[in-house]
């Protein structure tokens, strides 16, 4: 476990996590063989990690999710959650969160989501007298979800990592992220309801049925493309890279739809999933090279030797192994997190006995965790960043401390209760 | 700056054609699909096709990612350093990227030679060609190994510039 030291310091000291990966992989690559045989190893790495099937779901998941937020669907999105719970005490704070969900869902990308509702729904809040803390805590939080709710990138990130089936864990992160959804709705409404000053008086406009059915005109496109993604995926029409070119293809159209497609837009869009793309899959690639090293070198037996001998309870050695994301994932990303980590803590998850399904959905939660905590907490920065001086940095991770509380609860249940994660999968056609 | 735009270019044509196996990707999955549902044939070769493009989609953004600074870095413990520092531990990381990216040039090329030479391609129904692939790959490395040298070069000038202004004597422009 010795490489991790070095690993860990060339990432802190802001070596690009690929280039930290790649070169602590070849030393320990020449340290566990020789140079010749080390040279011999990379030489073949580049061609023989990215000439995958299985990976070609990440850049059509990422376009997919490209094409959704070029589609302009975040303002229809936030306008039918607001006709549908803004009545309720905290209203707009509450259609905020689902509509950054919903967004997530879509977009995949925490930062895309927090950024936008922090444009379309901040100044509304604060207009109508909505508590700093608690609206950009709701949108920092409800950003995050982008990570759990599917077609989450990291979550396939995760099943190429540990070679779990990414259909399965895609259909597994569907409850338990609408389960977060609806914790930090619920939260919201209960601390409009126990603390009245955090939000304003109810409005007395009353919105009628009909308006509320012609708000979801506008967001039905993409309902029945996320349904036709995930429906595909449970009822094994689709692989995982089929169910993300469906996907990408209907984004495409629902930006010919609403007139939004133009040659610039869409070869934007293709530069930018090909620069995200090749970031991530950069990481995976190098990241193979250091779980070789870590195999070869005999560590990763040696490591959950260790803890198996430790003769500690399952639940004792998840409590650990969440103690532990809880602290890297204060100073590292989501994806590298994954990469670093997975290869030494999923053999002792296997050890365990833990369903790797379920596990994965721990590791995730962990992950939204991460986005939101400083001192890295990026949905945080980029609420702040978007809001510019109208909020502090401190009163965003005050609002999210809240929210925080709830992911916790959330947590404990799904560890409680691992069904909720595991009988969907468990119900798919493969 | 010259190099700038000459790296931006040629950035631009091997973006293009990592879009150009993207939207390969795409067309093939989708018509895949599309042939199983409707008419219960697949696309021929399309999981060899998928495959082979991945590796030209991937190193097709290596330099755009790297000239656009995209690559995943942490800088929570760098942004307490002093600007001094930090460009200082800049400059080690990007040391260390023109020796790994050097290295897997020169070790790439003769397999893309080779690959090339044979008409290096898939097996079973489909022959797709590899060797597209395997040639891509060490001209992008090559590539990001200049423009990491290149950004070396210049951390290090600002590094020695930096050095230079602190040991020259305090005047009184400084003070003011």
């Amino acid at each position: 476990m010795i490489w991790f030291l070095p690993l860990m310091a060339c990432v802190l000291l802001g070596v690009p996590v690929a280039i930290a990966l790649g070169i602590v992989g070849f030393v320990g690559l020449i340290d566990t063989l020789n140079f010749t045989a080390a040279c011999s190893q990379i030489k073949v790495i580049l061609f023989g990690a990215t000439n995958s099937y299985a990976l070609s779901c990440v850049p059509m998941f990422i376009l997919m999710g490209e094409l959704s937020f070029q589609a302009g669907i975040s303002t229809d999105l936030f306008q039918a959650a607001n006709k549908w719970v803004g009545r309720l005490p905290g209203g707009l704070a509450i259609a905020t969160n689902f509509a950054c969900a919903a967004f997530g869902a879509c977009s995949g990308s925490t930062i895309a989501s927090s950024s936008v509702f922090t444009k379309i729904a901040l100044p509304e809040m604060l207009e109508k007298g909505y508590d700093k803390r608690l609206s950009t805590g709701a949108i920092a939080s409800a950003g995050a979800l982008a990570c759990m709710i599917p077609p989450s990138i990291l979550m396939v990130i995760y099943g190429l990592i540990t070679s779990q089936p990414i259909n399965k864990l895609l259909v597994a992160g569907f409850v338990p992220g609408l389960m977060t959804a609806s914790a930090y709705g619920f939260g919201i409404f209960l601390a409009a309801k126990v603390f009245p000053s955090l939000v304003p008086t109810l409005p007395d406009e009353k919105i009628s049925w009909t308006e509320k059915f012609q708000s979801l005109k506008g967001i039905l496109p993409i309902v029945f493309l996320f349904a036709l993604v995930m429906g595909g995926l449970f009822l094994g029409w689709f692989t995982s890279t089929a169910a993300g070119a469906i996907g990408s293809a209907g984004a495409l159209f629902i930006l010919i739809l609403r007139r939004r497609f133009t040659w610039n837009v869409f070869f934007k869009t293709l530069e930018q999933t090909g620069v995200l793309s090749c970031s991530l899959l950069i990481i995976i690639t190098f990241g193979n090279l250091f779980s070789f090293v870590l195999s070869s070198s005999g560590a990763i037996d040696n490591f959950t030797a260790f803890v198996t001998g430790l003769q500690i309870s399952p639940l004792a050695v998840l409590l650990m192994i969440i103690a532990l994301y809880m602290v890297i994932g204060c100073m590292v990303d989501p994806v590298s997190m994954l990469i670093i980590t997975l290869p030494a803590v999923m053999p002792v998850a296997e050890a365990m006995g833990y369903d790797p399904i379920w596990f994965g959905i721990i590791v995730i939660t962990m992950l939204e965790v991460g986005v939101i905590t400083p001192p890295v907490g990026m949905n945080a920065y980029t609420v702040k960043a978007v809001a510019g001086d109208t909020v502090t940095t401190g009163e965003i991770f005050t609002g999210i401390s809240y929210f925080l509380f709830l992911q916790a609860i959330v947590l404990t249940i799904i560890i409680a209760f691992p069904s909720i994660v595991t009988f969907l999968p468990a119900l798919m056609i493969d | 700056m010259k190099s700038w735009k000459i790296m931006s270019r040629l950035a631009g044509a091997l973006s293009a054609i990592g879009a150009v196996a993207i939207l390969i990707i795409l067309v093939v999955t989708v018509a895949d699909v599309v042939m199983n549902k409707i008419f219960n044939s697949p696309f021929p070769g399309a999981t060899e096709i998928i495959t082979s493009m991945m590796p030209i989609s991937v190193f097709g953004f290596l330099l755009s990612t790297q000239i656009k600074k995209r690559h995943i870095t942490i800088d929570a413990v760098t942004v307490r350093l002093t600007a001094k520092w930090q460009t200082f531990v800049k400059s080690i990381g990007l040391g260390i990227g023109v020796y790994l990216f050097g290295l897997l040039t020169y070790l790439n090329i003769p397999m893309a030679i080779h690959s090339f030479k044979i008409g290096d391609h898939t097996g079973g129904m489909v022959a797709v060609p590899l060797y597209p692939a395997k040639i891509i790959i060490p001209v992008a490395t090559g590539l990001v190994a200049i423009q990491l040298l290149i950004e070396f070069s210049r951390s290090i000038s600002t590094l020695l510039a930096k050095q230079s202004v602190n040991s020259a004597p305090v005047n009184s422009d400084d003070i003011n």
